[in-house]
């Protein structure tokens, strides 16, 4: 009878450690695979269509039903054609032409409806230029403001938004005016949704 | 039973399942790496094909490009699918198992001119005609 329960006790502090073991098995096992998987996750990079929304945008106001707005071309912005651009969009939403596609243009395979864009000039001195009354373009759907009325209040644009890239190209402003022409910069800031 | 005997089959029992662990975890990164690596190739095609669609798309010229496609990602055969307007997509699948590798979305494709889908594929043309601004895309098979 004392060796029974002596055998029953052996045999219960074997299941006892072989139930240990295991639990610090699975445990080991769940780690392992976290860090793997963890490791296995690359960073989110942004999406390397961006690169081509100047060209996008340009190519978008070439095809463009409304006349006269193409108002940017290789390195040169004509001051005249983005006035009528301005007037056209006003505080509205830039971008079908930045991101998407306007017209028959093919556009680079972006969904406009996922991203929000501002559209600003900056002279020399870093401040942005007036055109028509307007120093910034587009409109952020996630802030239901538009980039105007948000930069004014000198907060993030994108506080709002998954993700931001700000992009700037140089161009030669075009005033038709040879004493006037200069150089500034073009600048883009995408928020992604 | 002694506190050491305790102890003793604890790192028996151990031992053993960390052998198994051990020899788990040495298959494991291959099977993914494997899997892994024939997606990233093939997303990394699909990327360079979406490259040459847009440089075709933003092109003001007439534009036109080939691009070898690789019979073989690993141990996959591949399969290209190629949606034109609206849905502008371009798939990579394994001919073998149907399964997806890669996915990307296009510029506005105004045609798509397909072989079999049994056919391997031996090159894809991007087109743009500049005066009728028509982008187009061939799927080569081989002869």
């Amino acid at each position: 009878m004392k060796l029974k329960i002596r055998s029953m006790k052996k045999a219960q502090v074997i299941t006892f450690d072989f139930s240990t073991s295991l639990i610090v098995f699975i445990l080991f096992m769940a780690v392992f695979i976290g860090i793997f998987i963890l490791s296995q996750a690359a960073e989110k990079k942004q999406e390397f269509e961006l690169e081509y929304v100047f060209a996008n945008l340009e190519n978008n106001l070439r095809f463009s039903p409304n006349p006269g707005i193409d108002f940017f071309s290789d390195y040169r912005v004509d001051k005249a054609k983005l006035t009528t651009f301005v007037s056209l969009i006003g505080a509205g939403s830039i971008d079908d032409y930045v991101i998407g596609t306007v017209g028959n243009a093919h556009g680079i395979g972006l969904n406009p409806s996922g991203y929000s864009t501002c559209l600003y000039f900056t002279d020399n001195n870093g401040s942005r230029i007036n055109i028509n009354g307007i120093t910034a373009l587009g409109y952020l759907n996630k802030r239901g403001a538009s980039c105007e009325d948000v930069f004014s209040t000198s907060t993030d644009p994108c506080e709002e938004y998954e993700n931001a890239l700000a992009i700037f190209k140089p161009v030669l402003f075009d005033e038709n005016d040879v004493y006037n022409n200069r150089i500034i910069q073009m600048n883009l800031v995408i928020c992604k949704k | 039973m002694k506190k050491s005997q305790i102890s003793f089959e604890f790192m028996a029992l151990f031992t053993v399942l960390f052998f198994i662990f051990i020899a788990l975890a040495s298959f494991f990164p291959t099977s993914i790496d494997r899997t892994s690596s024939t997606k990233g190739i093939a997303q990394t095609l699909a990327n360079e094909i979406k490259v040459k669609a847009i440089t075709a798309s933003l092109s003001s010229s007439d534009f036109i490009i080939e691009i070898e496609i690789p019979k073989r990602i690993n141990n996959a055969k591949m399969r290209l699918e190629i949606y034109a307007w609206p849905e502008n997509l371009l798939l990579i699948k394994d001919m073998n198992n149907g399964e997806q590798l890669a996915k990307a979305f296009l510029p506005k494709i105004d045609s798509v001119i397909l072989p079999s889908p049994s056919i391997s594929i031996k090159k894809l043309i991007i087109r743009k005609d500049s005066v009728n601004n028509n982008l187009s895309v061939e799927i080569v098979p081989e002869t």
